[in-house]
């Protein structure tokens, strides 16, 4: 009698075991196939809102400036080495559930703003959440990014890519541990994320640098116009 | 504990087996729907290299 009863504990044990493991890959298959590209999607479609022509429908970035509230957005980035098309939101801060969850791309508060002598540093996810920089590992030389503010087009060319500890909190700088021929007065732009996918054990940094600044009105700058194409 | 449930459930087997497969359908869209959403809120990745 007792063997039996144990014999029954012990196949229902096993059967929740089984299930918390179905329960685990379920977990994989929603974050991979569903969170993922819906998420994508979003953040993607509520870059484009921002561009809208209609001046009724347009939204406004908010101004740069100290102390800007966390979530805040204050700019658009623009990888056509992620997507033709792609581009998305950036926002004050790197906090997850105001920024880098919802909005995808955020701005590191202790770094400069786009264009500043120093460095822009930007942070977002590799893997779930809309997985702004899931691809940031294939910029290479040559590749360009484009920041919009309010009223400026900012281009930044590719420099540097490195693979570092969480720690290493110097990358960001403005004169930025790890890269090379960096120098004091540089404008630079610094991409993070985790590395490698699906982990946080280490984070990936790509740097860039500033070739070019124009006004708003004088439109889309054409190399992202022919990037774009 | 399945088996239980399988022989607690109406009908021959095969309008059970087709139960099975519409709790197990609940089951998944549940956990897509609402449960896992809050777990990824809770256990989610911090890309920032300071958490600033």
């Amino acid at each position: 009698m007792a063997t039996k009863k144990s014999a029954t504990l012990l196949q229902v044990l096993g059967e929740l075991l089984i299930t918390a493991g179905l329960v685990l890959m379920l977990y994989v298959v929603w974050q991979v196939y569903v969170n993922d590209p819906i998420q994508n999607n979003n953040q993607q479609k509520q870059s484009i809102e921002y561009s809208t022509k209609s001046e009724i429908e347009k939204k406004r970035f908010v101004e740069m400036r100290p102390n800007l509230k966390q979530g805040a957005v204050f700019a658009k980035i623009y990888v056509p080495r992620f997507g033709k098309n792609y581009e998305r939101l950036i926002g004050q801060g790197t906090f997850q559930k105001t920024t880098l969850n919802v909005i995808g791309v955020g701005h590191y508060v202790s770094s400069e703003w786009p264009g500043e002598v120093g460095n822009f540093a930007l942070a977002a996810h590799r893997t779930s959440h809309g997985a702004p920089f899931a691809n940031i590992d294939t910029l290479k030389s040559g590749d360009r990014v484009w920041i919009e503010t309010n009223d400026k087009w900012f281009t930044y060319e590719y420099r540097q890519t490195a693979i570092v500890d969480p720690t290493q909190v110097g990358v960001i700088n403005d004169v930025p541990d790890g890269l090379e021929n960096a120098i004091e007065g540089g404008h630079y732009l610094t991409m993070t994320s985790c590395h490698p996918k699906w982990s946080n054990k280490q984070r990936i940094v790509v740097w860039m640098s500033l070739i070019q600044t124009i006004d708003k009105n004088q439109g889309k700058p054409v190399a992202l116009i022919e990037a774009q194409k | 504990m399945y088996s239980a449930l399988f022989r607690a459930l109406p009908g021959n087997r095969m309008l059970k087996s087709l139960q099975l497969v519409v709790l197990a359908g609940i089951a998944v869209l549940i956990l897509f729907t609402l449960v896992f959403p809050v777990i990824e809120s809770v256990i989610a990745e911090d890309p920032s290299i300071n958490g600033n």
